[in-house]
């Protein structure tokens, strides 16, 4: 077997897929423009994160939106999100895929990479017409080679609690804070926290398929993981 | 000239960017020789010679994703210079580190200040280093805690040992304790001890019961310290190697390569659309994986590596390229210190290297009373 004759560099990639719906506005939303510079920050000053962590966000409203693809975060513009309209699953999971597929395809042939990680994050239920599980599926496709961990996190008083076990692949969690920006501040702790420890720990067969997710019980709640 | 300089036997080559910290630039150029002959053309896994690679690419984001493009293969040679300062500490408290003509591969960050978390048990050195005649062998190992480790406060999870059996195969192992497992380097640790205390015994197993039964004393190791058999786990690999073959067995993802003719070759299967962080085997297990055995009788320099090199050799030629400069001849210990110091983006697993050569007759033979050195 030959191998690749150019530098392969080692890649983590991690989608961040939003809700900016309307229940999204104000101090929610505020939150989460408020935690992006601290993702990049930890990009810039952490080489066990920075050199392999590669990030693309996601928002999704009554569509999917790829607002920042698959990059080196550290060198990316911040976009400000903005509050949108309705909340439609079914536009977040396609848009997820195809900025999945869109950014590991454009990666060099034989590049050595940790399996995608998808973290969701909503605080509504699908409102849309239409079923949403379907694209779901295709998400999470055991056969797609770029199948990702899907790990959700739900919020607020308006959360399907049900929606968030079945997005997720194994973990989902419920944020516990008393207000929506202080669950999404710690959702935004929650995620960084688990790039870098996943980033940072080599190969444990045993331990959740090499992700280490960092999502304290004093600021959530693990929901049972739902069998389909 | 430095001390590290000489060891190597020579001026570094000038297209090498020497470790000057984060570089602006583009990454390393592999280096071309159409005159070298190409490398045994056997079952092997096979790396590009040299004459084939592609210029120089650099890791920047273009577009929407962060992939290589083709920048200057000539790029300008600068001084030897020490890491670039640590971040978080005042000037003074950096740590003083020599000038080394390791390369820089790729844009990387400035390394973390070096810590170490309080109440930590079984610790294990930052940097192991070994450089010995055995027998119709020389051995040069070295075992380098990784950045990941560094950063997170803990010890090197890797391990090698190695010895020769008295009718004479050298017996080697290497460990690579599995990162997220508290105390993985006391597993890789134990086993590489006891495949070699195992392996000293006069027509003793073969490599791979020696591993099978190393795997055992290492989870009965566990026992014997009150931890969980599952918080020592890791993947290794025992390796004899004899007059006319060599045979290695393992389990996990350490892995072996040749060195023909200044190519490295891979002596064993990889999984080159396996994720990385996802491993399908790790010893101590029950029930135990099987090893799997590659004997070659091709008898060149081996390497035996953990992932974290074995990951660079795969896939940077430029670390092909400086580690079979840096190899060509038998390294002393700082040479082999030396040779492991080169940084590359996203690289920061430990790093665990034996280079066993093969001699036509021991060192000993060599070592002969003769004339007097001039002075």
């Amino acid at each position: 077997m030959a191998y690749e004759s150019s530098e392969l560099y080692t890649i983590f990639p991690v989608f961040m897929v939003l809700d900016v719906s309307a229940s999204m506005a104000g101090g929610p939303l505020e939150a989460l423009n408020d935690a992006l510079p601290a993702v990049r920050k930890e990009m810039q000053s952490n080489p066990t994160v920075g050199e392999i962590a590669r990030v693309g966000i996601i928002t999704f409203s009554d569509v999917g939106r790829t607002v920042v693809p698959l990059c080196d975060l550290a060198d990316a513009d911040l976009p400000e999100l903005m509050v949108e309209g309705g909340t439609n699953f079914a536009a977040a999971f396609q848009e997820t895929r195809r900025a999945i597929e869109a950014g590991l395809r454009s990666l060099p042939k034989g590049t050595p990479i940790y399996r995608p990680v998808v973290f969701f994050m909503s605080d509504g239920e699908h409102q849309a017409p239409g079923d949403w599980t379907a694209a779901l599926d295709g998400l999470r496709d055991r056969s797609w080679r770029f199948a990702p961990e899907v790990v959700s996190f739900g919020f607020g008083d308006q959360v399907n609690i049900d929606s968030i076990r079945r997005i997720a692949t194994r973990f989902s969690f419920l944020a516990r804070e008393a207000d929506p920006a202080s669950q999404v501040r710690e959702i935004m702790n929650a995620l960084i926290g688990s790039i870098r420890t996943t980033s940072t720990s080599f190969r444990d067969p045993g331990q959740a398929d090499g992700l280490h997710l960092e999502a304290p019980t004093e600021f959530f709640t693990p929901l049972p993981p739902m069998t389909l | 000239m430095s001390r590290l300089r000489e060891t190597l036997g020579r001026e570094p080559r000038p297209d090498r960017q020497p470790s000057s910290g984060p570089p602006p630039g583009p990454d390393l150029p592999p280096e071309s020789d159409p005159t070298r002959p190409s490398p045994d053309p056997t079952h092997r896994q096979q790396l590009p010679p040299r004459g084939r690679e592609e210029p120089d690419r650099a890791n920047v984001p273009v577009g929407d994703a962060d992939v290589s493009v083709p920048t200057d293969p000539q790029p300008p040679a600068a001084p030897a210079a020490a890491d670039p300062p640590r971040p978080g500490l005042p000037g003074h408290w950096d740590l003083r580190s020599p000038a080394t003509s390791a390369p820089t591969i790729g844009r990387v960050l400035a390394p973390p200040p070096p810590r170490l978390q309080p109440a930590t048990d079984h610790r294990r050195p930052m940097l192991t280093l070994d450089s010995v005649f055995l027998g119709t062998f020389h051995v040069a190992a070295g075992s380098m805690a990784g950045t990941a480790h560094l950063h997170a406060g803990t010890p090197c999870q890797d391990a090698y040992d190695f010895g020769l059996r008295p009718d004479g195969p050298l017996v080697v192992a290497v460990a690579d304790g599995l990162g997220s497992r508290a105390c993985s380097q006391v597993g890789a640790r134990a086993f590489c001890e006891a495949a070699v205390r195992l392996g000293m015994a006069p027509d003793g197993p073969g490599a791979a019961e020696l591993l099978t039964h190393a795997a055992e004393l290492a989870a009965r190791e566990a026992d014997r310290l009150g931890l969980a058999r599952r918080e020592v786990s890791f993947v290794g690999a025992v390796a004899t190697f004899g007059p006319d073959e060599y045979v290695i067995a393992r389990v996990g993802d350490v892995s072996a390569f040749a060195l023909v003719d200044g190519e490295f070759q891979e002596l064993l299967a990889n999984d080159a659309d396996g994720q990385v962080n996802v491993v399908t085997a790790a010893l101590p297990e029950s029930p135990a994986a099987p090893p799997e055995v590659s004997r070659t009788a091709v008898l060149t320099p081996v390497v035996l590596c953990t992932d974290g090199l074995a990951t660079d050799l795969r896939t940077s030629p430029g670390v092909r390229s400086w580690l079979a400069e840096s190899w060509e001849r038998p390294a002393d210990v700082h040479g082999m210190a030396q040779a492991l110091r080169y940084r590359r983006r996203g690289s920061h697993d430990d790093r665990t290297a034996l280079l066993i050569t093969p001699m036509d007759r021991p060192a000993e033979a060599w070592a002969a009373p003769g004339p007097p050195a001039s002075s």
